[in-house]
């Protein structure tokens, strides 16, 4: 398509010679046309504002508002558009646990392999591969059967998983996270790395708070240059989205600190925002039948039943009782 | 440089295009630094940018909210958001609905009147409105005739209450009176084949609602039947052909063959409530930017074979003909059973006549996903009052009491299914009327507390029944 003339040069072109062949009117003729050709400028951009690959970065909240499609904290701009164009793909498998895997990987940080959905019915559904934004996850969805329960047999026990004593009602699911790392909305974490110039360092959580009195535990620091520094959290410094640290003096290394809410599990303490949108994404993609109970964050250690180990038996070297922790978080 | 969102939305004013027209110009080489005020150029300038201004600022934020649902709902004009659902989600907006209820005419004189559709005008006078018979008959001397009437405008200011007082024609008949008794039932909506009938009996206890399910086809004795009330489990009433008192309510219900076919087929519902009402079809206004923007949204969940939420949202908001009533719903898995899908439905006075839930299961049955088991119901009402003690300006207390009378009121009706309604909000609202100094003590239901309604198994509106302040005058 050929270029089209601004307004500028339209203008310029126009047969009033006495007026634009002129030094003073040919250059009034662009003043006026520039203010001109910025509103056309405006006006396509205002049409653009509503197509995904095309809009402002601002607008991609509000494109997947309409489309109940949500942004993960560390969702780059470019994969959230593409998730946008994408948005028939995504809808055409609502209802499905891969479908809400997917979401719960993008929106929240949920990877393969590490959460999973549990259904009542004996079977845990993950992804084997963290899916790209425009790929089908289909292919990626991993189904294993849960331990058996001798509570429910038909007649052998069958596998299972156990919320309560309601046993009839299969079409209950939970996400369960665990094990390995739990993901950064879940634990939100910040490194600090001083690099010998400062006793004090900014460091970006990992995941955005929605609260600013957050606690926060604090590692030694690593040095690599023999000193041995103090090391602390200025908490009157908090934001939500960066920690201050603030060292004895300067040295060269990292700290580690761990963010939570005080009075939660301080290995599993995602924000109330971030739980809201567990509950917002199970409850937008679950099927209308049934019902979500909840998210368990396996911190450490081996729960009954998890992690999914056919082999795993009573008694097998290595168990122990009470030492396992867990956090939950509620629908 | 591309322009964000922020910028797009914000109109632009005359004095930022007259500081970059005036930018250009010096860009250009002109001597903007030196033209005077008032001069030719000075108000040259300033006259291209009032006319663009007054384009470019009533365009370019509308073209840019339009295309958004959040932004279109949100602007004066509802235009754009219709254009926008109806060309890019394919939903017109549910127009607003007239309300239909039954009037009964009372004959004290010894002429009977034959009347036709159109004919008679009733006046309910505590609100004014006024409803256009639809339907004729013959009323006997000294005998009653219930006739259908229609709003003479649509809208939800229509829905007015049963058992008016005040209701009077404006057409008068001699010796003819007015009134919209209330009934002990609603009428029984039925969706499916059989040619039977339910006949409601008794002295009903309490506001309820009972759907009837036929578990075996047969005549009345022969067919199985189960019931439940107001959402709760089924009970199965085996094959008889009356039950007294349903659930100890009260509710007497008997089974009555049809002349022809068969009377009672499998699946078939029956639906009711008591008591009754004179609304017949409840009034709505037009749909809502913000629940047409949500029907959209919803729109998404038609693209999948599996349903969730979103799609019986969607279906129960978009029902042909009746629509326009749902303007509150909520969908829950049933606590009890597996497949069952709980599609909680209300209007703008909260529950809605039996026919329409009727209407609404009917259109979603057929369009029910794999083994979903949806089932359409009304949530039951729960009466609130608020209290505490409110201090207010002598002079202002009049106004301030309707004021808040009017605020309560709308709060309470407006809560939406099994929301809540929170302290904070009520002293809010108390607060707003002009002279108002002072609130404290405030309760709902007698609690000083946050009232959610209903549970992830009951489901619960409010409605408005009284705003008890004591009222405190300073100065």
């Amino acid at each position: 398509m050929a270029e089209q003339q601004t307004i500028a040069q339209w203008l310029q072109s126009l047969p009033i010679s006495w007026l634009f062949n002129r030094e003073h009117g040919y250059a009034a003729a662009s003043a006026e046309g520039a203010l001109y050709d910025g509103q056309v400028t405006l006006l396509k951009e205002a049409v653009k504002a509503r197509m995904p690959g095309l809009a402002p970065a601002d607008a991609l909240p509000q494109i997947g508002g309409d489309r109940k499609l949500y942004q993960g904290y560390t969702e780059s701009d470019d994969t959230f558009r593409t998730r946008l164009q994408y948005a028939y793909e995504q809808w055409a498998l609502a209802g499905t646990w891969v479908e809400l895997l997917y979401q719960l990987y993008f929106t929240l940080g949920f990877e393969a392999g590490s959460a999973y959905i549990v259904q009542q019915n004996g079977l845990a559904y993950t992804l084997s591969a963290n899916p790209e934004p425009d790929e089908d996850p289909t292919p990626l969805l991993v189904i294993s059967e849960l331990g058996l329960s001798y509570g429910v047999t038909n007649p052998d026990p069958i596998p299972w998983w156990t919320f309560d004593y309601r046993d009839d009602l299969c079409s209950r699911f939970a996400i369960v996270l665990g094990p390995g790392a739990l993901p950064p909305s879940i634990q939100p974490r910040a490194r600090a790395t001083f690099d010998g110039t400062s006793s004090s360092v900014v460091a970006n959580w990992t995941w955005g708070w929605d609260i600013t009195d957050y606690a926060v535990l604090v590692s030694p620091a690593v040095t690599t240059d023999g000193t041995a520094p103090v090391v602390v959290v200025d908490s009157t410094a908090n934001t939500e989205t960066t920690v201050t640290v603030n060292a004895s003096a300067p040295f060269t290394g990292y700290v580690d600190v761990l963010g939570f809410v005080s009075g939660t599990n301080p290995f599993a303490s995602p924000s109330a925002s971030t739980q809201n949108m567990i509950r917002q994404l199970a409850n937008t993609w679950r099927p209308a039948k049934a019902t979500f109970m909840g998210t368990w964050a396996m911190i450490n250690g081996n729960q009954w039943g998890w992690p999914i180990s056919p082999t795993k038996k009573w008694g097998d070297p290595g168990l122990k009782w009470g030492a396992s922790s867990h956090a939950y978080f509620g629908p | 440089m591309t322009a964000t969102l922020t910028e797009l939305l914000d109109p632009q004013t005359v004095v930022e295009l007259y500081a970059q027209l005036l930018g250009y110009y010096a860009a250009q080489g002109f001597p903007t630094q030196s033209w005077q005020p008032f001069g030719v150029d000075r108000t040259r300038t300033s006259a291209i940018a009032t006319v663009l201004q007054s384009i470019s600022a009533g365009y370019i934020p509308s073209i840019t909210a339009g295309g958004l649902l959040s932004y279109a709902a949100l602007l004066e004009n509802p235009g754009w958001l219709q254009l926008l659902s109806a060309n890019n989600y394919n939903l017109p907006v549910n127009e607003a609905s007239f309300t239909i209820g039954n009037i009964l005419l009372t004959n004290a004189s010894t002429s009977p009147y034959t009347i036709t559709a159109g004919q008679l005008i009733a006046v309910f006078g505590a609100s004014g409105n006024r409803y256009i018979n639809n339907t004729g008959g013959t009323l006997p001397a000294s005998g009653t005739l219930e006739l259908s009437f229609t709003a003479e405008n649509a809208g939800a200011s229509y829905n007015d209450p049963s058992s008016s007082g005040a209701l009077t024609l404006s057409t008068p008949l001699p010796g003819v009176t007015p009134s919209n008794p209330a009934g002990d039932y609603t009428d029984v909506a039925h969706v499916g084949a059989g040619t039977g009938t339910l006949t409601l009996t008794g002295t009903p206890v309490g506001n309820h609602q009972v759907l009837v399910s036929i578990t075996s086809t047969g005549a009345a004795g022969v067919a199985s039947w189960s019931y439940s009330i107001d959402g709760g489990n089924y009970v199965s009433a085996g094959s008889v052909d009356n039950i007294a008192s349903l659930g100890g309510y009260g509710i007497d219900v008997t089974l009555t063959d049809g002349g022809s076919g068969t009377s009672f087929v499998i699946g078939d519902t029956y639906l009711f409530y008591t008591p009754g009402s004179w609304i017949t079809t409840q009034g709505a206004n037009t749909e809502s930017p913000v629940a047409l923007s949500n029907r959209c949204r919803d729109r998404w969940s038609t693209l999948s074979n599996i349903s969730t939420t979103g799609y019986y949202e969607i279906l129960a908001t978009t029902t042909p003909n009746v629509g326009a009533q749902v303007t509150q719903v909520i969908v829950l898995p049933d606590a009890d059973i597996n497949n069952k899908v709980n599609i909680v439905v209300a209007g703008p006075e909260g529950v809605l006549p039996s026919g329409t839930i009727a209407d609404i299961q009917t259109f979603i049955d057929p369009r029910a996903i794999g083994t979903d088991f949806p089932t359409v119901l009304s949530p039951s009402e729960l009466d609130i009052t608020f209290a505490g003690t409110l201090t207010v300006s002598a002079a202002q207390l009049a106004a301030a009491q309707d004021a808040v009378e009017t605020a309560m009121n709308a709060y309470a009706n407006g809560s939406g299914i099994n929301g809540t309604l929170r302290i904070a909000q009520v002293t809010e609202y108390v607060m707003e009327p002009a002279g108002m100094i002072d609130a404290s003590g405030i309760t709902i239901n007698g609690v000083a507390a946050n009232l959610t309604l209903g549970s992830s198994t009951t489901f619960v509106v409010g409605r408005f029944l009284a705003a008890d302040f004591t009222w405190v005058t300073s100065g």
